[in-house]
């Protein structure tokens, strides 16, 4: 089993840098959708002045505060990893990666700490008005600060609004607009942040169906479950949306992602979307022009894929093999052809380099070529494909085939997450129309669902992070980078090191959220009046 | 002399409201419950082991550190990116 374990430099360093990501990815969309939930309930006991709200926000604003703080900072590490793992990537994306960071930085420090601090800290002290404000402040920082980390992300996926310097080898933002309010950054803030909204939806729903389980706490319970579940439902609705636009942007920008996503290997007019599939035995690693689609059982949805890609039923989508092989008919460039133009242009960067050294008169006119927008198109455009390069056409192909991110990885995750997403809508729904006719507090088949449905919806959210960064394989930044350029050249076993070393970290860090979350849980809202 | 006594002014109210914040967080602080003094010390400790070992032992910037001008930097990552 250990001999097909790739023990590379590259491998070691995505697996570190996907062991932090996806630890801190546990705590952040919690606070990023809880932080309404009690916004929801502080605004309903300042309307009402019904202490029995404000126990309740007190609650669950305790729950957020315990997340919070376990979770703050545990990206830091991300950024610790650029600079010493990725740092040719570092060094390539110059201020585009940097600047929405540090906005980042600024903005959830001097936001979210000044808030939460009167969040915590401001009841009977401050007015009730302000005090709302604040808890109001807190949800919309924790918001904003994850735009710009998302931004930046987007921008990896679909590099615009830049220009490459080839005396600095560092890309400049040229307009920050284009990056900032690019499809991609905007679909990405909408389709994460929502998917936050209904994590934490989910989190106050499961918990609150306990207390009714345990005939605890019972309007309290209740009253919970309809602010989650309204918030919920309607954060469903937008997640769906925003799902559905990111899709379509990704069969655009991303085509290879979107294919994988289906494991769509020949492309299709009229093409259907596999509802649910189970993925027969692997494919050849690397695959070469014999792969093949293989499902051992498939449900499928007719045109759906076509209508969803490109709003038409009958629209062609390609598949792996039509980006690999090209298809002259339907206008697609084969990778082959994209490689051969990526290592023009990486060629001419040399020369370039070599040329200024020497003080050669070919300086001027290869250093225009990087400011010329057709060169730019038709070859820097390709740049990082030309890291597959080889002289013999047939090894060029192979090369091409070793392109393809993992597939089977894919498709499950996104389908795993589609799936999730369908059951967490109908949770929703159910909750409110049991709420409404009073019938819920007896169902214990739903009450046991919503508890066990926590674990599930941190499930999706992981599943979701995994589509968007393995689906994108083998890019660090699309069609410029590939993620074995863009690691740092250093010793394999200290990365193995601090993967172990992050990975106790992390797991001690979740194990003490979990253990103070769930006392808390037990110990339930406390009578107003005695020390929370 | 009415200029002096308005910026004395001024300056008394800043360090009023001033008092006012770290009485605020002070109050604050010193009345933490249980649940928040254990989420505190994960906080601290967390950051100690962040900030003072990992970053200072494992974390250095490997282009920073290798080389002493952007120019050699940028020689270097040409070098790494443009090698098929």
């Amino acid at each position: 089993m250990f001999e097909s374990v790739d023990l590379s430099l590259v491998n070691w360093s995505r697996a570190q840098f996907a062991l932090t990501a996806m630890y801190h990815w546990i705590f952040v969309p919690l606070t990023l959708g809880l932080g309404f939930i009690i916004a929801f309930m502080e605004t309903i006991y300042v309307k009402t002045g019904n202490p029995e709200w404000k126990r309740i926000t007190k609650f669950w604003m305790k729950l957020f505060g315990i997340n919070f703080a376990i979770g703050v900072a545990t990206g830091i590490i991300l950024e610790f990893e650029f600079g010493t793992n990725w740092s040719n990537y570092s060094w390539f994306v110059g201020d585009i990666f940097g600047a929405p960071l540090a906005i980042e930085g600024i903005m959830a420090f001097f936001m979210e700490s000044t808030f939460v601090a009167v969040m915590f800290f401001g009841w009977g002290k401050v007015s009730k008005k302000f005090h709302l404000m604040s808890t109001w402040l807190t949800a919309i920082g924790a918001n904003l600060s994850a735009v710009w980390i998302l931004v930046a992300n987007a921008w990896m996926q679909d590099p615009r609004g830049m220009k490459f310097n080839p005396d600095t080898a560092r890309n400049e933002m040229v307009n920050f607009w284009e990056v900032f309010l690019s499809p991609s950054a905007v679909t990405k803030f909408l389709h994460t942040s929502t998917s936050g909204f209904v994590l934490a939806s989910v989190f106050v729903v499961g918990v609150s169906a306990w207390f009714i389980l345990k005939r605890r706490e019972i309007l309290f319970a209740k009253r919970s479950m309809v602010v989650a579940a309204t918030f919920g439902a309607v954060a469903s609705v937008m997640l769906i949306a925003s799902g559905d636009s990111s899709a379509r942007e990704m069969a655009h920008t991303q085509p290879m992602k979107f294919a994988a996503m289906e494991a769509l290997y020949e492309g299709k007019t009229n093409a259907p979307l596999v509802a649910i599939g189970l993925i027969g035995d692997p494919q050849d690693d690397p695959m070469d022009s014999t792969a093949h689609e293989d499902f051992r059982l498939k449900i499928e949805i007719p045109n759906m894929l076509s209508y969803m890609a490109f709003l038409k039923v009958d629209a062609f989508v390609p598949g792996i093999k039509d980006l690999i092989l090209g298809n002259k008919e339907r206008g697609i460039m084969s990778y082959k052809e994209k490689i051969v133009r990526g290592y023009e242009a990486q060629q001419t960067l040399v020369a370039y380099k070599k040329a200024k050294k020497e003080k050669s008169a070919d300086e001027a006119v290869l250093r225009a070529k990087f400011d010329d927008p057709q060169w730019i198109d038709n070859y820097f455009k390709y740049f990082g494909y030309g890291s597959y390069y080889d002289p013999d056409p047939l090894q060029l192909e192979k090369n091409a085939f070793t392109m393809i991110p993992p597939i089977s990885l894919t498709f499950y995750a996104f389908h795993i997450m589609v799936i999730l997403g369908g059951h967490f809508f109908m949770l929703f729904l159910a909750i409110l129309w049991l709420l409404f006719k009073n019938k819920l507090e007896n169902n214990r088949i739903v009450l046991w669902t919503a508890v066990w449905t926590i674990p599930l919806v941190y499930i999706a959210s992981e599943a979701g992070w995994i589509v968007a960064e393995v689906g994108r394989q083998p890019w660090v930044i699309q069609d410029l980078m590939t993620t074995s350029k863009a690691v740092s050249q250093i010793d394999t076993s200290s990365v193995m090191l601090t993967f172990f070393l992050f990975a106790f970290t992390f797991t001690a860090l979740l194990i003490a959220e979990i253990k103070i979350l769930t006392k808390q849980i037990k110990i339930g809202p406390k009578k107003e009046g005695r020390k929370q | 002399m009415i200029k002096f006594s308005w910026e004395f002014h001024a300056a008394i109210e800043n360090y009023k409201r001033m008092k006012r914040i770290v009485e605020f967080y002070v109050e604050g602080f010193t009345n933490l419950p249980d649940w928040a003094r254990s989420v505190w010390f994960i906080i601290l400790l967390k950051l100690l082991i962040m900030f003072v070992i990992f970053k200072l032992f494992f974390f250095q910037n490997k282009l920073k550190k290798e080389f002493s001008n952007d120019e050699d930097r940028a020689n270097y990552v040409i070098e790494q990116i443009t090698i098929p």
